[in-house]
């Protein structure tokens, strides 16, 4: 991905951590969509931005240590879109739920074919919606 | 050399508590701050690896409640960070981290020289 110059692990690490990879990443993908859902509904709202907050954070870091570098990137987005909700410089429209719900489909699939042993599909798309609404 | 390794992201800790051990290194984990500090009160460490979010208890609030104890002030910490946490390292420094490593970039070598020489200090 431009731009990017993560380091991950070797393949003989990738391999070996990959199980303990699926297994966190699936339970941060569900822990996302779970309070995704409570902020969409307007309920639990702070505790329901704080557990996102942490699972987008978690589920980055340890993708790009593995080298799966769209979910680290899109995961970062959300992460920041979070972060900055929660620090009160932005508001979550429903429209931007929407877009991280959408890059969060993307996210289960191809923790899916990761564990079929394929790769990730293609996320930039919602990687630079997110991006932009950083920016504005 | 003991470390303790305060991390809630159960892949982390388990890799890095791996690695570590694989250098001869007695790793203790403690998936969040309270648990960390629980630890610490049982047995000192020569160096803490400390991530910053995390729930119950996060890393800003270790490093306070370990500079505000005669017997743990002392204890060098090295701040586990990732992407996009600057400020974050800036305010742990202050709070009295003694420096910090990005856990997403592995470079297990510059983080095993950083123990060392933190532990000998």
């Amino acid at each position: 991905m431009k731009g990017n110059n993560y380091m991950a692990m070797n393949q003989e690490d990738i391999t070996q951590y990959k199980s303990l990879y699926l297994q966190t990443s699936w339970g941060y993908l569900n822990m996302l969509r779970k309070n995704v859902a409570f902020l969409l509904k307007g309920t639990q709202v702070e505790n329901a931005l704080d557990s996102a907050h942490l699972a987008a954070h978690s589920l980055k870091s340890q993708s790009i240590l593995m080298g799966y570098n769209q979910i680290g990137k899109i995961s970062e987005e959300m992460e920041k879109i979070f972060n900055e909700t929660k620090e009160n410089k932005t508001m979550l429209k429903e429209s931007t739920l929407r877009i991280i719900l959408s890059g969060l489909k993307k996210v289960q699939i191809s923790l899916a074919q990761i564990s079929e042993n394929g790769g990730e599909v293609d996320m930039i798309e919602e990687i630079n919606k997110l991006g932009e609404l950083i920016k504005n | 050399m003991r470390i303790l390794l305060v991390e809630d992201d159960k892949f982390f800790r388990e890799f890095y508590a791996q690695k570590l051990r694989e250098k001869g290194i007695e790793v203790f984990q403690a998936e969040n701050g309270e648990i960390g500090l629980k630890a610490v009160q049982d047995s000192v460490p020569d160096v803490i690896l400390l991530d910053i979010i995390m729930p119950v208890k996060d890393g800003f609030e270790v490093l306070e409640a370990l500079s505000q104890n005669e017997q743990t002030k002392k204890i060098p910490v090295l701040v586990f960070s990732t992407l996009g946490q600057e400020k974050d390292i800036e305010k742990a420094m202050s709070l009295g981290a003694r420096g910090y490593v990005n856990k997403s970039f592995f470079d297990f070598e510059t983080l095993f020289k950083r123990i060392m020489e933190l532990s000998q200090k």
